[in-house]
């Protein structure tokens, strides 16, 4: 495909420097809707790829400028420096992206240029009903027929399921028997026939994440993400970057809001040890993902190691948002003012942080097993 | 440089081999004053890292301030931390030292006033009257331990900038052998875990067990990162973040280290006793967990600014 040739910046640090008028447009307002969040979001991906800004650290064949994952890591640092927020759709691109990239290069030609774009969002359908950290058990299967890949299950905890484009669907093509071994990751477009989505209102306040429903859901062999039975490789791949950049993308936001909190009025009530532990918190995963955003750039396999980024970044998203929460004072709890609404979405969301992509307990379970090498055993 | 630094910790632990203290003499004729020349970072990391994992004391941080403030090698200069000492004392003043910790007997003494994690002022000190040296066994008979005492004499006032870039280096070194003995700890509590059989299985296959040892795989791996950081920039919060986290890492070693070992760990005949000793001492020697955030969140509540950073290296040539 021919992907339309953007000028790009030079300098990039620069450039957010002389656009800080044109940016203003996208800064996150109070009492906005997710639907409105999601919105701005993608009017913002349009505006930056527009003046190649987005698309750094993504290959040119899919409408970006070359580079690695840390060129995307700046263009996050910059864009958070810049009072934005990071669009929606970044997060399910850094997860599924990778993926498309290693395993289905003309699904990532086609797809990865319009979320670049802010033209479309993805979702991720991994976890069921009975499969969350156990995700080996799922039972959404897919089998052959003369039209093609038949797909029938029910997914659960789909972050923004019932606004995407496209999801990316682990199904069982193997018998249950086979676990892990008989998987296959599988590209679906929400639109077709079959799929349906119901929004789930989450603590946070929002419709955050969606139940997913596929009823006979026909896709063809080229909706197949890696080869058919090779899904679980597909998804460790994939769970590099979902802890990896995920964390980079959530450690500039958190840095964000750690600022925005030091502004608060009541900040001197605040234990000047609990603001310095939230920092050093925080600074712990930003120095262990920028070493693991090295070690993606230069094409190396993150293991299983990749899980003390995701520990730490749960423990990181707690402290920051306990931080916030003790600088609103007693408003955290009782005004219905958009600071301290916002303020609260964002701490329940970060109870979070220690169970999505893993809860911390399946997290430490890999690195006592596969980094410190203790024998496997019965839970 | 992975394979060259790999040799350099060969080296290091075979000159520590047996011995529980490395002097500053062994560590010149080592030539670890020559890396140190060439690359701090390397040379701090290797024999720090190495020292807290072997649980050997050295004289590597009286060398250390020695080479960053006199090139000329004759005098060693030897570290003291004393809170409050230099307060009200004039430019020619003498100096109240007591029960500073030293690893030898002084000609030169380097005091430095830390209170908490922040430092006052630091100055070079002669012996005065009353001054002695007394050897105590303390936590760790075999860390050597000497506490000076009396009257010293200010020679020199370290210069603010000269303060801070040694406190630097110090603080680093100091956290680089907390996360060594962390480590230490971790690799005998691994060992026996998984040789250790109660109930029929190992106890390393317990996930009460597990999740204690991967608890400190963690908070060391957070706390090498942070000191990898620390390295590449000389903000003083960067040096501070990592100074807590190795605090915390060497902390949670000590607490569950020795709780996975169970009564076995609790003899002096097993490997983690030596190592526990040791690492009380490490603990008493700089700032705390707390005391290292209580001066990061200070400085922020001081700026009022949490500073967002950019990622370096990013790929050259995409313009």
């Amino acid at each position: 495909m021919t992907v339309r040739a953007v000028e790009r910046p030079a300098d990039l640090r620069g450039w957010f420097g002389d656009h800080v008028e044109e940016l203003r447009a996208f800064v996150p307002v109070d009492g906005e809707s997710l639907d409105d969040r999601v919105a701005r979001g993608a009017a913002m991906l349009g505006f930056l790829h527009g003046a190649g800004v987005m698309g750094r650290g993504w290959p040119e064949a899919w409408g970006g400028a070359g580079g690695t994952a840390i060129d995307r890591a700046l263009v996050y640092d910059l864009l958070v420096r810049s009072g934005l927020d990071l669009p929606e759709s970044l997060a399910p691109l850094e997860v599924l992206g990778s993926a498309l990239s290693a395993y289905a290069p003309e699904l990532a030609a086609t797809h990865v240029p319009r979320v670049l774009r802010g033209q479309e969002l993805w979702c991720q359908g991994f976890s069921e009903p009975d499969a969350g950290s156990d995700l080996a058990s799922l039972r959404t299967r897919a089998h052959r027929s003369a039209e093609g890949w038949v797909l029938t299950g029910q997914k659960v905890w789909t972050s923004l399921g019932h606004l995407a484009d496209y999801c990316g669907v682990l199904a069982r093509t193997g018998t249950t028997d086979e676990r892990h071994r008989g998987l296959t990751l599988f590209w679906v477009d929400m639109r077709a026939d079959g799929v349906g989505a119901r929004p789930l209102q989450t603590l946070t306040g929002e419709d955050e994440f969606a139940e997913v429903f596929l009823d006979e859901v026909v896709v063809d062999d080229s909706c197949v993400i890696g080869e058919v039975g090779q899904g679980w490789a597909v998804a460790m791949h994939l769970l590099q970057y979902e802890r990896g950049m995920w964390a980079w993308q959530r450690q500039a936001m958190l840095h964000q809001a750690l600022e925005i909190a030091m502004a608060h009025d009541e900040m001197d009530e605040v234990p000047v040890d609990a603001i310095g532990h939230a920092f050093c918190v925080l600074s712990s995963v930003r120095a262990r993902s920028a070493r693991t955003i090295e070690r993606l750039s230069r094409g190396e396999i993150v293991g299983p190691e990749v899980s003390i980024d995701k520990i730490l970044l749960g423990r990181a998203e707690q402290a920051v948002n306990d931080v916030v929460r003790l600088a609103l004072g007693r408003d955290f709890a009782t005004s219905d003012a958009a600071a301290a609404e916002r303020a609260r979405g964002a701490w329940f969301y970060s109870r979070a942080a220690s169970i999505y992509g893993g809860a911390v307990e399946v997290q430490l379970d890999l690195v006592a097993q596969r980094v410190i090498g203790l024998p496997r055993g019965t839970r | 440089m992975e394979d060259m630094e790999q040799d350099l910790r060969d080296s290091l632990r075979a000159l520590m081999g047996s011995r529980s203290f490395l002097d500053a003499e062994t560590l010149f004729d080592s030539g670890w004053d020559e890396v140190l020349e060439e690359s701090p970072r390397l040379a701090v990391r290797t024999l720090f890292e190495e020292a807290g994992r072997g649980a050997v004391a050295t004289a590597g941080l009286d060398v250390l301030i020695s080479l960053a403030l006199a090139p000329e090698r004759e005098v060693l200069r030897v570290l003291a931390v004393q809170s409050r000492s230099l307060e009200g004392v004039d430019e020619d003043g003498v100096v109240m030292v007591e029960r500073a910790v030293v690893t030898t007997d002084p000609d030169v003494v380097v005091i430095v006033d830390r209170r908490g994690a922040d430092v006052v002022g630091a100055a070079e000190v002669e012996p005065g009257t009353g001054w002695t040296v007394e050897q105590v066994a303390g936590a760790d008979t075999d860390s050597r331990l000497r506490l000076l005492s009396g009257r010293g004499r200010i020679r020199r006032r370290l210069s603010a900038p000269e303060t801070e870039a040694m406190d630097r280096m110090v603080l680093l070194a100091l956290s680089h052998e907390r996360c060594g003995a962390a480590r230490g700890l971790l690799d005998v509590a691994v060992g026996h875990v998984r040789e250790r059989h109660q109930f029929g299985v190992p106890i390393g296959s317990l996930q009460a067990v597990q999740h204690r040892l991967a608890g400190v795989e963690v908070a060391v791996e957070a706390a090498l990162s942070s000191l990898d950081a620390a390295w590449d920039t000389d903000d003083e919060v960067a040096t501070l973040v990592a100074v807590a986290a190795s605090a915390r890492a060497l902390s949670e070693a000590v607490r569950d280290c020795l709780q996975v070992c169970g009564g076995m760990g609790f003899t002096d005949e097993f490997p983690l006793a030596r190592l526990m000793r040791r690492a009380v001492v490490l603990e008493g020697s700089g700032p705390s967990t707390r005391d290292a955030e209580t001066a990061i969140g200070r400085r922020l509540v001081e700026s009022g600014v949490v500073r967002i950073g950019e990622i370096d290296r990013p790929t050259e040539g995409q313009a």
